[in-house]
């Protein structure tokens, strides 16, 4: 099979997902949008790619997600994920549109496995320094993209979209290929530092910082999650994930202008 | 002419909730609102076991904290009021059943 015709894999936070079932073009667009988090590693989750051929209907949901032990059901903007997630396989029925693995399922897969491995999907930017990486996590508008574009010569894994991954009794903040205003940033599937700090955002004309309790921390946090939260398992799930990274880390509250002082300024805090 | 059991305040059993230190966080899956509870509150939240009467919660509190009664009192009645209010306890009477 020439590389061209084989099943794409995308790796997002050390999980490998393989995607068959695609016809060319479909292959094109997962190499394409996925560029840099393109994996020649062995799978751990197959998604097998079904079309169908109605419009869906926008009902204003924004997702629903189901799980039942190891099995899902997640449906999102007519793209339906469901199987057995232990097993690995899973069916992604997709509408008839040129996407074939919208980022906006693909985020909420990825987030559902990772936290199954007691790791988090956050609404965050990530810039690398010499210790590890700052996480700046926040709402829209909060100053993440200005963050990533302050960074100069640091490295960014995100200006939207941060994975942390447990690794030997700490966390890695892991690039992911879901990004913002700023567009695809230079990383690709290795791309992680260990995680050092874990800043709430807020815009300003000067630089200020508090430090978080963790109960403050994880209210924060528990918003900024790429995971629907009403079910109450898996709610309580994700409070369980973030007590453990809020206790892992320091978490601060960060004002911060937008000027190259913050480096200096986050670097004398964490 | 009997007396009336006590009210009893048990937690909802969907609702997902988690100790942090000495405080703690109550999610309302509805909405998705989490409500931070001090440490004074998430010890109420604590005893609304299902096996404990307002008086019952009362008395463990007066021993735990450094406050007069009656400010104990009332504080933990506006709690639980609170708390019934947001559909996160329920209020219980009648003989005590496994599990609250």
């Amino acid at each position: 099979m020439r590389a061209a015709d084989a099943p794409p894999r995308v790796e997002v936070a050390g999980t490998v997902f393989e995607v068959s079932g695609l016809d060319a073009a479909g292959r094109a667009w997962v190499a394409t949008r996925y560029r840099g988090f393109l994996s020649a590693r062995a799978p751990d989750v197959r998604l097998a790619v079904t079309r169908y051929d109605e419009i869906p209907e926008d009902d204003g949901r924004l997702a629903t997600l189901e799980t039942h032990g190891d099995e899902l059901e997640l449906e999102i903007g007519g793209y339906r994920i469901e199987g057995n997630l232990a097993a690995g396989r899973l069916r992604l029925s997709v509408p008839p549109f040129p996407t074939v693995l919208t980022p906006a399922a693909f985020r909420c897969l990825c987030a559902l496995v990772l936290l199954r491995a007691g790791g988090i999907m956050l609404h965050a930017s990530a810039v690398v320094h010499a210790r590890g990486a700052w996480v700046f996590c926040g709402a829209s508008e909060s100053g993440k993209t200005t963050v990533a574009h302050l960074a100069g010569p640091r490295a960014v894994l995100s200006d939207e979209t941060i994975a942390l991954r447990r690794h030997d009794g700490g966390y890695r903040a892991c690039a992911t290929p879901f990004f913002g205003e700023a567009g695809p940033v230079p990383t690709q599937a290795g791309g992680e530092a260990p995680l050092t700090a874990l800043f709430f955002l807020s815009k300003s004309t000067r630089f200020a910082h508090r430090r978080l309790a963790r109960q403050e921390a994880v209210q924060r946090a528990f918003p900024q999650v790429f995971l629907p939260k009403r079910g109450s398992a898996m709610a309580e799930t994700i409070l369980a994930s973030l007590d453990a990274v809020t206790a892992a880390v320091p978490c601060f509250e960060l004002e911060f202008a937008a000027s190259d002082e913050l480096w200096s300024y986050v670097d004398a805090v964490a | 002419m009997s007396t009336p059991l006590p009210d009893r305040y048990p937690r909802r059993r969907q609702v997902p909730w988690r100790t942090l230190d000495t405080e703690a966080l109550v999610v309302d899956v509805s909405g998705g609102t989490l409500y931070p509870l001090n440490s004074v509150a998430a010890r109420i939240w604590e005893l609304c076991d299902g096996a404990r009467s307002f008086e019952d919660i009362v008395h463990v509190l007066a021993h735990e904290f450094d406050a007069e009664d009656a400010v104990i009192r009332r504080d933990a009645e506006r709690f639980i009021d609170e708390l019934t209010a947001a559909r996160l306890v329920e209020i219980a009477t009648g003989p005590r059943t496994e599990g609250g």
